[in-house]
């Protein structure tokens, strides 16, 4: 999808307007963004706005994250049994320490 | 208040201009322009601008104008210090441009000359191995093969050089953003104390207003606050203007009023009269 994010109040009004006008191209809006079809009517819709407010209009490509697929196995594992750790409190540094799973350095230093 | 214009002379707080050659628009600009001579009187203060034209057509933002009436009065918000420092924080503040369009189109082409020259290779090796099965002559077409070969060896240099400004500009743009996020913050923060401060300067002066409707020609059903005004922008804009402090003159061409003096009494303000 596209996604498209302002920054700037005339650009934001005329994301919303935007957004109005074309429910059918729109997948999502949050605030001062939102998230078009990857049609070339959405390019061209992201990129009047563009024509319109310049740097104030950020365009970006995502394509969803298929966990199994484009991330490290071993991530993937850290962060399901992080997320089911008996203490709410203990934080990810302590409970990776002694253990496999990689420690949040490695992780902020290895590129996806 | 002294007036000269449309060959009429005049001085005091009521005018009566609807003889002369002038029209509304033309006087209340002279009203609010210090250089122009043609009025000459204080200048106008934060109401003026909501009520110092009432004309049979006029409409008016009846909160905004409250809140005008309020502040030509002195009064202040609660909500004006808060605004303020939005204001000077996002004054203070060097968002700087971001434009990543050349860097974007500079790495495009250089990825479309790559593919391009790719191509150019593949198709010349084709010609001088083509060339060399039958025996003939290949030298030509080796040469050509080098040169392109070259070509797509610099056009891969400039590639790298492309995406890698690419990416720099990018994270320029990252930290720029940044910024200008926190502006719209700012100034989301500020509109939004200044809209707070109009609507508890508009209910504040209330009453007042609701006193003034009693005053002047024109019926209207004031209500408690002003989203339940019920009548019609000139009644109002005439009561806001009772309410004001306006040392400039009101011009009146609202056919309300046949007396510059009793009008200029009924709205406490100077008046001209059109």
């Amino acid at each position: 999808m596209l996604l498209v994010v302002t920054y700037a109040k005339s650009a934001r009004q005329a994301l919303r307007n935007t957004c109005r006008r074309h429910e059918e191209t729109v997948v999502r809006r949050f605030g001062r963004a939102a998230l078009f079809r990857e049609t070339a009517f959405g390019a061209f819709l992201a990129l009047r706005l563009r024509a319109a407010h310049g740097g104030d209009v950020q365009l970006e490509v995502t394509e969803p994250l298929n966990e199994f697929a484009d991330v490290p196995d071993a991530v993937r594992e850290a962060a399901e049994a992080y997320a089911d750790r008996e203490t709410a409190s203990t934080p990810y540094e302590a409970f990776a320490a002694g253990t496999d799973h990689p420690d949040p350095d490695e992780l902020r230093g290895t590129e996806l | 208040m002294r007036v000269a214009v449309g060959g009429r002379e005049a001085s005091g707080r009521g005018v009566d201009l609807r003889d002369a050659a002038v029209d509304a628009d033309t006087l209340v600009a002279a009203v609010r322009d210090p250089a122009d001579d043609r009025v000459r009187c204080p200048d106008p203060g934060p109401a003026h601008e909501h009520v110092g034209l009432v004309g049979p057509d006029t409409t008016l933002s009846l909160r905004a104008a409250l809140a005008a009436a309020a502040r030509s009065r002195g009064a202040s918000a609660p909500q004006d210090a808060d605004a303020a420092t939005a204001a000077a924080e996002l004054d203070a503040l060097d968002a700087p441009a971001v434009d990543l369009a050349a860097a974007r189109e500079r790495a495009a082409d250089a990825g479309e000359s790559v593919d391009a020259l790719r191509e150019e290779v593949a198709r010349l090796r084709g010609q001088v191995e083509a060339r060399r099965e039958v025996g003939a002559d290949a030298g030509a077409a080796e040469a050509a093969l080098a040169d392109a070969a070259r070509r797509l060896s610099e056009a891969e240099t400039e590639r790298v050089a492309a995406e890698q400004a690419l990416e720099r500009a990018r994270l320029a743009a990252r930290e720029a953003r940044d910024e200008r996020e926190r502006a719209l913050e700012l100034a989301d923060r500020r509109d939004n104390r200044r809209r707070e401060a109009r609507a508890h300067l508009a209910r504040e002066t209330y009453d007042a207003f609701r006193t003034a409707l009693d005053a002047v020609p024109g019926e209207a059903s004031p209500g408690e606050r002003p989203t339940a005004y019920a009548g019609d922008d000139v009644t109002a804009a005439l009561a806001v203007a009772r309410v004001a402090a306006l040392d400039a003159p009101v011009v009146l061409g609202c056919g309300r009023f046949d007396d510059p003096v009793e009008a200029a009494e009924t709205l406490d303000a100077p008046v001209l009269l059109v």
